[in-house]
């Protein structure tokens, strides 16, 4: 672990039973992930510091019954054998890097905020689809830099 | 405008925010909402322009501008005829994608598709479970285990060994990777396609790890394989990890594939049933609303052209019914309507013409009719103050115009106590029959003209009228004649003729005897002392010359009584109190004891010559104590007054007057008493009538009542 990297966990509350019943029934899912950081200023608005979106997928394979399960911040490709274990995987984000301590000045408070948009069926990259995104926000955590 | 069309556009306003809310679109992130978001965009749109003019039409009280109206009704009529059958459609419409969906997701389908999926499911499984079976066979295989954990390695033999299994099973591919994942021996049906030894994959590393069989598909340019791992375990190590491959055949996969592919459609859009329903829904509710709005703007443009040469004339016919008859439309368009336009234009500058000339004439009957009412100004001031009545009237006796001065005339009670509409009006009280029969001579007259004095009896007194009377041609030779009738009063004219030719007799009478009567009496009276002595009949002499003197005497006082007539003077009038008439006599006629004089309780004046109102009252009082002389009947003497006059009575209880004589008191040489004049009660008069007062008999028997009215105050005197 690097200590000059600032690490988060983020859980998504979703409808497992809806989502087990798409994979279940053949349907991609895809987790599409949000994390942005900003500088929380009093009087004025809220300064962006940056954000990462990184993409979680789930894509059954109903013939052989398995799920193959990919992460394409890490580049990380599993074979999942149930709905249950796909859907962990999505939702759930563990020990994520945020941000470089080196960024962020001592003192000040900063907003970190996880936004979760969950795509069903092939992740198209329509101009369109970007702007109807609207992420929900499912996880939000002040941080003061040390 | 009436209050259906009023309010319909608000109505539909509120249909409309009711399909917004009926038609929210839910928060479902997972299905695009754009449709339904332009849907309640449009919606908003055409609701809010609705609302506004809805509320304008509700608080709008003045007229809006021409041909407004109109245009709202053909925009909401045609608005109105789409939306009917636009409605109808989306109705059967959504009803024809609820009987597909119901086809489409028919069950059986649905369990087709599950058994086809699990008859590739079984395949797959089916080989997966066939290669992991006989890798399981070859993994215990103790041989192979020996080979394996010989070292060093006898690649040969290992290769070799490997053929017959492949042969034996019919793989397509058989690998050995030793702990540290190297490939030490690999034997392919299709041979080597690569130098490099592949990546071993995860699933490989975990059998080797868990020390168990574990199996995966993976998929390359030459189609679809399954792979079985298998760890190698030489006492209790896992020193390596045997992987068994096997091509599906690819028209299985194809189908399989082609299954699963299905399926996964098929099952998403099931799950998807209702929200294609709703796209469906809103695709055509997108399309109503933007065939409305686009309909709604063809109508608004097409109803502008319509109605605005209808505008045109509506407004120029306001202008005109306010009196701007200049007003003219000057664009129009080459049709029926066109043709109106110019129908409008040529009526107006009719209307204009005639209306000019309506002007003109007005302004000249206005001038004429000007000149009439101050011609007819004109007559009347000169019929109120003309001292002649005068009376118009139509041939059947209808009354035209009648002026103040007849009243006067005709001072009768009946004239005041109704209203003269008719000659019979006139002519109904008994004293002016004369003026009815003068009428109806004139009626027959053949010159049409007459003029005749006639008498009427006017309040108790004998009244010469003279009546002249004419037929009044008009410009219609044809039409009945008007008549003219006028009435003169000259009973005043004729007393003082008749005055003046008495006068005149009465001068030359006193002239003419007066003279000789002196003579007369001084003969008579020298006869008498001179020859008395010598007569032989004294009494007869006597009697002859006192008769000859007693005639003369009465002769003088007849020729002075004349004179008085004749020479009566002007009054000098002052104002004297009404006391001392009493007082002179009670004083003169005190020692008659039938008397009665009574005193007033205030004093009151009189205007009056005091030297002719004395004389009238000794008259009257004289002529009172002779006829009470012989009983000694009494008489009353008193007055009594009121604002305007002063009324000496004078009553007795003689024998009175004859009722056949009562009328003729008055007139000149009439007397009941043998020497008499007959010009007393005449003298009388003429003095109450030159004071502006009256003499009245009001009673001509018990008592015998003269009143001698005199007024207070000083009148002005009608010149006759």
């Amino acid at each position: 672990m690097n200590e000059a990297v600032v690490y988060a966990d983020f859980y998504a509350e979703v409808d497992s039973t809806a989502l087990t019943r798409i994979l279940q029934e053949g349907t991609q899912l895809s987790f599409i992930w949000r994390i942005s950081i900003e500088e929380v200023r009093t009087y004025w608005l809220d300064r962006d510091l940056g954000a990462i979106e990184f993409i979680r997928q789930a894509k059954p394979d109903l013939v052989s019954g398995s799920l193959r399960l990919t992460d394409n911040s890490s580049d990380i490709r599993q074979q999942a054998l149930s709905a249950e274990q796909a859907i962990r995987f999505l939702s759930s984000v563990d020990h994520f890097p945020i941000v470089d301590l080196s960024l962020l000045e001592s003192g000040k408070s900063y907003h970190i905020t996880a936004k979760l948009h969950i795509n069903e069926g092939e992740l198209g990259h329509e101009w369109w689809k970007e702007w109807t995104r609207f992420g929900k926000t499912v996880a939000t955590g002040e941080l003061t830099a040390p | 405008m009436n209050m259906f069309l009023r309010t319909l556009p608000l109505g539909l306003s509120g249909l409309l925010w009711a399909f917004i809310v009926l038609f929210w679109p839910h928060t479902d992130e997972t299905s695009l909402q754009l449709i339904p978001w332009v849907n309640i965009a449009l919606m908003f749109i055409l609701a809010s322009i609705l609302s506004a003019y809805g509320i304008r039409l509700l608080w709008e009280k003045d007229e809006s501008s021409p041909g407004s109206r109109l245009r709202a009704k053909l925009v909401i009529g045609m608005v109105g005829m789409l939306l009917i059958p636009a409605g109808a459609i989306q109705m059967a419409a959504n009803q024809m994608v609820d009987k597909g969906m119901t086809v489409w997701f028919d069950v059986r389908v649905d369990t087709l598709l599950d058994r086809a999926l699990n008859l590739a499911q079984g395949f797959y499984g089916q080989i997966n479970q066939d290669l992991t079976h006989n890798l399981l066979l070859v993994m215990n295989n103790d041989t192979l285990r020996s080979e394996i954990a010989t070292l060093p390695l006898s690649f040969g033999l290992l290769n070799s060994h490997f053929n017959e299994i492949m042969d034996e099973k019919g793989w397509q591919s058989l690998k050995y990777y030793d702990r540290n994942e190297r490939l030490i021996a690999a034997v392919q049906s299709e041979g080597l396609s690569r130098l490099d030894s592949e990546k071993l994959s995860e699933q490989a590393k975990l059998a080797m790890t868990l020390g168990k069989i574990t199996s995966e598909t993976i998929t390359d340019e030459s189609g679809e394989n399954v792979f079985a791992y298998a760890p190698i375990i030489v006492h209790q190590n896992a020193v390596g990890v045997l992987q068994a491959s096997i091509r599906l055949p690819a028209g299985f996969v194809e189908n399989a594939r082609a299954v699963e592919a299905d399926y996964s459609s098929y099952r998403k859009l099931e799950r998807h049933r209702q929200s294609i329903r709703d796209t469906f829904t809103h695709v055509m509710l997108l399309v109503t609303l933007l065939v409305v709005i686009l309909v709604g703007m063809v109508a608004l443009g097409f109803s502008r052209r319509l109605t605005a040469p209808i505008g045109n004339l509506a407004y120029a016919l306001k202008r005109i019914t306010e009196g701007n008859l200049n007003t003219t439309i000057h664009t129009a368009p080459n049709d029926e309507l066109g043709s109106l336009v110019h129908s409008f234009n040529r009526m107006s500058e009719r209307l204009h013409e005639n209306v000019t000339a309506l002007e003109k004439t007005k302004t000249e009957l206005t001038q004429t009719l000007s000149a009439s009412q101050q011609r007819q100004t004109i007559l009347e001031t000169l019929l109120d103050n003309l001292q002649s009545g005068v009376i118009l009237l139509h041939a059947n006796g209808e009354i035209l115009l009648i002026n103040q001065a007849l009243f006067q005339i005709l001072d009768t009670p009946a004239l005041q106590s109704k209203e003269i509409r008719h000659i019979s009006h006139l002519t109904a009280a008994s004293s002016l029959q004369a003026v009815a029969a003068f009428h109806e001579e004139l009626l027959h007259h053949p010159s049409g003209t007459l003029q005749q004095e006639i008498e009427l009896t006017i309040r108790h007194k004998p009244r010469q009228i003279l009546a002249r009377g004419v037929h009044i041609q008009g410009s219609n030779p044809d039409a009945t004649s008007d008549i003219l009738l006028l009435l003169d009063d000259v009973s005043q004219l004729a007393d003082a003729q008749r005055h003046r030719a008495w006068a005149e007799v009465a001068q030359r009478l006193a002239h003419e005897i007066k003279n000789p009567l002196t003579p007369i009496k001084l003969s008579t009276e020298r006869i008498q002392k001179r020859f008395r002595k010598q007569v032989d009949n004294l009494e007869i002499f006597d009697r002859c010359t006192d008769a000859i003197i007693t005639q003369v005497e009465r002769l003088q006082r007849l020729i002075s009584d004349f004179t008085t007539l004749a020479r009566l003077p002007q009054p000098s009038c002052d104002s004297v109190p009404s006391y001392i008439f009493i007082k002179e006599i009670n004083d003169l006629y005190n020692s008659y004891k039938q008397l009665q004089v009574e005193f007033p309780d205030a004093e009151v004046f009189c205007w009056c010559d005091a030297d002719q109102v004395r004389q009238v009252l000794i008259n009257l009082v004289e002529n009172a104590l002779s006829s009470t002389q012989i009983n000694l009947k009494p008489v009353r003497f008193y007055l009594s007054y009121d604002a305007q006059w002063v009324h000496f009575h004078i009553e007795d209880m003689g024998d009175g007057i004859p009722d056949e004589l009562a009328d003729h008191i008055f007139e000149a040489y009439f007397s009941t008493k043998s020497d008499g004049s007959g010009l007393g009660l005449s003298i009388a008069r003429r003095i109450a009538d030159e004071h502006g007062g009256e003499l009245q008999l009001l009673s001509n028997r018990q008592p015998t009542h003269f009143c001698l009215s005199i007024p207070i105050k000083q009148t002005t005197m009608e010149p006759i």
